[in-house]
């Protein structure tokens, strides 16, 4: 899956995981993990690139990490980081 | 040394934008002037505060109508040598049209909008204005006598606004009808019925050169709405599609002056829908010079006819709040408000 990366290139991410949408206004909090997904988005990667990604870094399943990826990335798109 | 002379100068808990605007002018590097605080009653709360304004004059009522208000400016200017006035209150503001070329007559400029374009934007005509220029604003009925409501409750909830000043969302048809005929009490009628738009609020502000032409432009949405819902916190933003529309609105209205866009962008249908156009700054203002755009040192650059200083660019995310605090004064010092209309905090100028 890829996700349209041109409104997620002006999210700014700050280092304590505060999201911050220049766009929209739109101020939101993100986990350690989270932060490191959007960070990746960003980068333009692709859903399947940062499972692997998490996979290698964090001790945690394959459908354990798609199924909060799939959450995570439907918060994203609530809050309009993503379409 | 110029003299600027500002209007709208109650800080309360609605405040009006004169303060803000004075605190911008002042704030600017470049600035070397003095500030004449104009207001409608003794107590406005910038009067009060020697750190805002230099010198201040009370103005008639502007039910007096503006031969009256002429005739004041006349009495100020020959004391106080205006060079500049910005009016900051919409209901002023068709008074200092009306005379803005004796004004100038008499050496005090204005970036004030034609009065075509002034009505143009006013509330009962902006359906007409935004299927002219192609802009989406909420279905508005215009209400001239309170027996004749034609909503029904399918149309809840509902806004009910006056021409000039308040807003108050209606559930019920009674609601309604209560809301209609409070706010004909304090402002007459056209009182108007608006279609709520479920979305978040944004608004945006501009100056326009009077030929169509946008010089600069602050946006920000609204994070904390006080219970008249106005903005008490804001975040500045940079988004196209808002600036978009100001531009056109600017464009179309050939507006000349500040000008504040209030917009809703329904999620839904991922646009924006126009809800105000407001004929000078907001409350909210100094967001601008705090985000790299002081509109305010812009706007009084255009009216002396000097080119612009270049400012920096819009910047998003810098967050904005009102944030009460006191003001004291000695009643001797402010005496002369009650009792000539005017104040000199200065010993000597």
């Amino acid at each position: 899956m890829e996700i349209e990366a041109a409104h997620l290139a002006n999210i700014v991410i700050s280092k304590d995981g505060l999201v911050f949408d220049p766009v929209t206004g739109n101020i939101s909090t993100s986990n350690t993990v989270g932060t490191v997904i959007l960070r990746y988005l960003k980068d333009g990667k692709t859903t399947s690139e940062i499972k692997h990604e998490i996979m290698k870094t964090y001790d945690v399943k394959e459908p354990a990490i798609e199924k909060d990826m799939i959450d995570f990335i439907n918060q994203l798109s609530n809050c309009e980081i993503i379409e | 040394m110029i003299n600027v002379a500002v209007t709208g100068l109650n800080a309360c808990d609605s405040p009006a934008p004169g303060v803000p605007v004075i605190r911008c002018i002042k704030e600017h590097p470049n600035w070397g002037g003095r500030i004449i605080g104009l207001a409608y009653d003794a107590l406005e709360t910038g009067l009060l505060n020697p750190e805002i304004i230099d010198a201040g004059y009370l103005l008639p009522y502007v039910k007096d109508g503006h031969e009256a208000l002429l005739a004041r400016i006349k009495t100020i200017h020959q004391r106080e040598k205006i060079d500049v006035i910005i009016p900051n209150l919409d209901t002023e503001l068709p008074g200092f049209i009306a005379i803005r070329d004796t004004l100038a007559n008499m050496g005090i400029k204005t970036m004030l909008p034609e009065a075509d374009s002034f009505k143009k934007r006013m509330k009962a005509n902006l359906p007409v204005f935004c299927e002219n220029a192609e802009i989406k604003t909420p279905r508005t009925i215009n209400i001239d006598n309170p027996s004749e409501i034609k909503i029904s409750k399918d149309d809840l909830p509902i806004i009910v606004k006056g021409t000039y000043y308040e807003a108050y969302i209606a559930t019920t048809l009674d609601e309604a009808s209560y809301y209609v005929r409070n706010i004909a009490s304090r402002w007459g009628y056209p009182v108007l019925i608006q279609k709520k738009i479920e979305g978040e609020e944004y608004n945006s502000v501009a100056i326009g050169d009077g030929s169509g032409r946008t010089i600069a432009i602050a946006a920000m949405k609204k994070i904390v709405l006080t219970d008249k819902h106005k903005g008490w916190t804001c975040i500045s933003i940079e988004n196209k599609a808002l600036n978009n529309m100001t531009e056109k609105i600017i464009s179309n209205l050939q507006w000349r002056g500040a000008i504040e866009i209030e917009a809703i962008y329904s999620k839904k249908e991922h646009a924006f829908y126009l809800i105000e156009l407001n004929p000078r700054f907001p409350a909210w203002i100094y967001l601008s010079k705090a985000a790299g755009i002081n509109l305010p040192y812009l706007y009084l650059q255009l009216a002396l006819g000097i080119k612009p200083t270049k400012e920096d660019r819009h910047r998003a995310g810098v967050l904005f709040s009102n944030h009460t605090t006191n003001v004291v004064t000695d009643l001797s010092k402010i005496e002369s408000l009650f009792t000539s209309g005017e104040l000199r905090y200065e010993a000597s100028i």
